[in-house]
């Protein structure tokens, strides 16, 4: 079977498409993320969460409010992966054998025929969540420059003497941004909409830096071709020899993207509660990416090659 | 087939080490399974005719994380503030002021040495400020005159000697806690990692963990002062009440659930805490509800030294209340309260509750006196408690004491809680004494603490994760169904996409995932939740360098080239960017290993694993089925 065998469509010149859609994505995630912003999960703010499972299900509003007479604040209740467990989060500091005490009598004295049990309990103190921050934004800004140091060792020339030097790290760096930003923006607006949690933690983190991975990977396919291509056709212009590479490379491009996105596709489906952001994130990633690879980081070098081409 | 020996000698080399280090694994396995299947008798029969075998294979096999086998995992922080303050022979103004500063500092996120930001805001305070007028008793080398260079190393040594004596002491009662394969490391300056597989009791691994051992012989408040001072400072807050039911009628415009309106003490009660709304109260809620004392309910009145007894729901609040500056002045001098030990009784919600008793803050006699503490057994009751030998020292202090306070009571306190208040009949000498009131476990563990020694400065639980059992064996389901459910659909549409080749390709990948799990056996490294979502995505992932590689050599074939000279090509000219891509991607396996903590690192490994293992079935293992099908074989292979 083949799929975009000998593809020739005009990407290059159909950018504009592109910019209409990434403008469009960019917009709405940044303006959510600056209204909406996005809740992290308590490995950065500190608190405590469990995971309680009941003989019969409770109805998550009661839970909320008998907690919330206990506990002083409302916490947060969610169903977790089955209507027999449920997800308690609570920024109440303290003793978490005090906590869990506390828990766990109030519901069971608000549900007196009711058995539970703990499943979970994951506490962080304030501090410690301050570190784990700190690191997560550390490996998120270090490896975007070490992606860019790489990049323009190869793909340029460790010494950039000409804004040209810079296009391909540029345009990778560009489109990972892009990944980053898109992800992002998505989880601050569909957290509380979509029935999972998309609370950004160590594992979300875990999840962007695997799609800036994963989107590298593509753009760096198709960077490679161009760079070839380049060398074979050096009369066309540089437009031409991107828009070559990327259709040459496209059958490659859609397939990986699509085994990549069925893996993902069952992680979330069959991974469990406990990996479901973490699983919408990559499916996120992988489409956004592709796409990006193709839509931003091309466009990017193209525009830096080919400025002094007139 | 010349020139590929060695490529097939790796493979196979490779295969059979995965096999070997993956071994143990399999036999786990099988014993397991073999244990569950055998009942009773028979099971426990069988664990010991071949106990060896058993727990070879477990302690060879790969580890799985504490998400997938349930257990607990805390990080803890040696309170190296904690250890300046007690360290200094006298606190004054300047001193207070800079540890309270420092303090701040590391709150902010400043993540260096404690003693160097200490120092920095002592001069800050006091730029004239000399260490030895607080620390000429720390070590040997020092004294009054030393200078501060002489006193700063001495200082650092001393921190981190007490983390790393903290982390001997952990290991020590960790051990004899009785998990099976505990790990624990020391994080940075001043942190320990506990890991602690298949622990369902978190509760008695915090106060075995907090515990710092300091024991205690206190004498108690005077009955008489402590219960006028009980009833000070009830009435303090029945002012305070009964003032701010005055504002509150004055303001008439004040909704009833406003928020904090004002924050003085009565907002409190908000919180829902002491005895159940009365019925007659859920009239009218257009009126502010006159606030009630906030002791009352919280606390019932204790009598003789017993300052008041509270529920275990309502400590945190009564501690809020009775720590206030204005209250404690209100308690007769040189006195603190404590909590006991055991609880005396429990709530209708079945909260259990604990006696609030009021000692004095001078320690009589510490536990450094001790020699030996045993599980002992009362002779008449036969109820179990620790008893506990002194050396002469000890012996001589504590007949001295007992003598002097006759018909007194003595508080026992450990970690300042109190587990046994007797009453002293007679003087007691020849150092021996016991704690009582305590569970077979408690006495235990009190032991276990006692023994392995004090920590030399309080620990605090900085993070704490507890997976049950049950959890971790859905967790491992769903892990292995997306494992396999994941792999064959990449397996059915490889072969359908790229026929002969694509079947190719699905070896290699199977061999890519035993590989990754050898890697992963081999290394020790522990298998967790993130880690399979890590292989999951490698497999979708794996067979991306295979399709670079089959699309060139369609290419290839396009242009008219022979199979032969088509796949030599297609290899050759995909390498470039298959290595570009996948090193990048290393990089990112690296860097979240380094930054991450936990269960970021376990999918960083799994990542970097499967990265290394798939360039190598991808390229060479592929390559070699061509090889032999093409050139040794002289036949076609499809490539779809």
């Amino acid at each position: 079977m083949r799929l975009f065998e000998n593809a020739s469509y005009n990407i290059v010149g159909n950018l504009k498409i592109g910019y209409i859609i990434s403008g469009v994505l960019l917009t709405i995630s940044v303006i959510s993320l600056l209204t909406r912003g996005v809740e992290t999960g308590i490995d950065f703010q500190g608190g405590t969460e469990f995971v309680v499972e009941t003989s019969e299900p409770l109805t998550v509003g009661a839970v909320r409010s008998t907690l919330a007479d206990a506990l002083g604040t409302e916490p947060e209740v969610k169903e977790y992966g089955s209507a027999n467990e449920l997800l308690i989060r609570s920024t109440v500091g303290g003793d978490v054998t005090e906590l869990s005490a506390l828990v766990v009598g109030a519901l069971e004295s608000a549900n007196p025929n009711v058995t539970l049990s703990l499943q979970k309990t994951d506490s962080f103190a304030p501090r410690f969540a301050d570190d784990l921050k700190r690191g997560a934004l550390y490996a998120v800004l270090g490896s975007l420059f070490v992606i860019f140091i790489y990049i323009l060792a190869r793909f340029g020339s460790i010494i950039p003497t000409r804004i040209e030097d810079l296009a391909f790290p540029l345009g990778a760096v560009a489109a990972l941004a892009h990944d980053v930003t898109i992800t992002l923006g998505l989880f601050s607006l569909l957290q509380g909409v979509v029935p999972f949690s998309l609370q950004i933690d160590q594992a979300i983190i875990a999840a962007f830096l695997t799609i800036v991975g994963y989107s590298l990977n593509d753009t760096v396919i198709i960077f490679d071709r161009i760079r070839e291509y380049a060398n074979i056709f050096k009369t066309d212009a540089y437009a031409t020899v991107v828009n070559k590479s990327i259709n040459q490379t496209l059958s490659r491009t859609v397939v990986t993207s699509l085994t990549t996105f069925i893996v993902v596709a069952v992680l979330f489906i069959a991974g469990g509660p406990v990996l479901r952001g973490f699983a919408f994130a990559l499916i996120i990633g992988v489409v956004i990416g592709t796409y990006s690879s193709v839509f931003v980081a091309s466009p990017v070098v193209v525009a830096l090659k080919s400025r002094n081409e007139q | 087939m010349q020139g590929n020996g060695f490529k097939i000698f790796s493979v196979l080399a490779f295969i059979l080490l995965s096999g070997y280090y993956l071994f143990p694994t399999l036999q786990n396995n099988l014993y397991q399974n073999k244990l569950e299947e055998l009942a009773g008798a028979d099971s426990t029969e069988y664990l010991e005719a071949n106990y060896e075998a058993i727990e070879d294979a477990k302690i060879k096999a790969l580890n799985l994380g504490l998400d997938l086998q349930g257990g607990m995992h805390v990080m803890l922080e040696v309170g190296v503030d904690n250890l300046m303050r007690e360290l200094a022979t006298n606190r004054d103004e300047t001193f207070t002021t800079a540890l309270g500063a420092a303090q701040d500092r590391v709150e902010a996120g400043d993540n260096g040495n404690f003693v160097d930001i200490f120092y920095d805001e002592l001069q800050n305070v006091d730029p004239e400020v000399r260490l030895s007028r607080y620390y000429r008793n720390v070590g040997e080398t020092l004294s009054r005159r030393s200078e501060n260079d002489e006193v700063l190393p001495v200082l650092r040594e001393e921190a981190n000697e007490a983390v790393i004596r903290a982390v001997s002491i952990i290991r020590q009662r960790v051990d004899r806690f009785g998990v099976s394969e505990p790990s624990i490391q020391k994080q940075g300056e001043s942190r320990v990692a506990v890991e602690l597989p298949g622990v369902d009791d978190p509760q008695r691994v915090r106060d075995l963990l907090r515990g710092t051992a300091r024991l205690e012989f206190r004498l108690m408040a005077d009955p008489q002062e402590l219960q006028t001072s009980l009833e000070e400072i009830y009435n303090y807050y029945e002012e305070q009440t009964a003032q701010a039911n005055a504002n509150a009628a004055s303001d008439t415009t004040q909704v009833a659930d406003a928020g904090t309106a004002d924050a003085d003490t009565t907002e409190t009660l908000d919180l829902g805490f002491g005895d159940a709304a009365d019925p007659a109260d859920t009239g009218s809620t257009d009126v502010a509800e006159a606030a009630v004392n906030p002791l009352q309910g919280l606390v019932r009145p204790g009598q003789g030294t017993i300052f008041a007894q509270v529920a275990e729901s309502d400590t945190a609040m009564v501690r809020s209340l009775v720590m206030a500056q204005a209250v404690r002045s209100l308690l007769p001098q040189g006195i603190q309260l404590m909590y006991s030990a055991d609880a005396v009784g429990e709530t209708e919600q079945g909260f259990e509750v604990f006696n609030l008793l009021g000692v004095r803050s001078r320690a009589e006699l510490t536990g450094d006196v001790l020699t030996d503490a045993r599980i002992a057994f009362d002779p008449t009751t036969n109820a179990p408690g620790v008893s506990l030998s002194m050396n002469n020292e000890g012996a001589q202090k504590w007949s001295r004491i007992t003598g002097a306070n006759v018909g007194k009571q003595v508080a026992v306190v450990l970690d300042n809680i109190v587990y046994s208040d007797p009453v002293i009949r007679s003087k007691i000498s020849g150092g021996q004494t016991r704690i009582d009131g305590v569970s077979r476990q408690e006495a235990q563990d009190i032991v276990t603490v006692l023994k392995s020694g004090a920590l030399p400065a309080p620990v605090n639980i900085i993070e704490e994760r507890t997976v049950g059992p049950s959890l971790g064996a859905k967790s491992i389901q769903a892990g292995t169904w997306s494992v396999i459910v994941g792999f064959l659909l990449v397996v059915v549409f490889m072969v359908f996409y790229y026929r002969t080749a694509g079947l190719i390709a699905d070896v290699a990948l199977l061999l890519n995932v035993v590989f990754i799990f050898g890697i992963l056996a081999a290394f020790g490294a522990t298998l967790t939740l993130p880690g399979i979502a890590g292989i999951v995505l490698t497999i979708g992932m794996a067979v991306d360098a295979n399709v670079i590689i089959f699309d060139r050599i369609r290419e290839e074939m396009s242009t008219g080239k022979t199979l032969k000279a088509s796949i030599q090509g297609g290899y050759d000219k995909a390498l470039s960017a298959i290595l570009d891509a996948n090193i990048t991607t290393f990089l990112t396996g690296v860097i979240l290993y380094s930054f991450g903590v936990g269960p970021i690192q376990g999918f960083a490994v799994t990542l970097m694993a499967g990265i290394v293992s798939s360039l190598f079935t991808a390229i060479v293992v592929t390559r070699l089925f061509f090889d032999y099908l093409v050139a040794e074989k002289r036949q076609s292979v499809a490539f779809g």
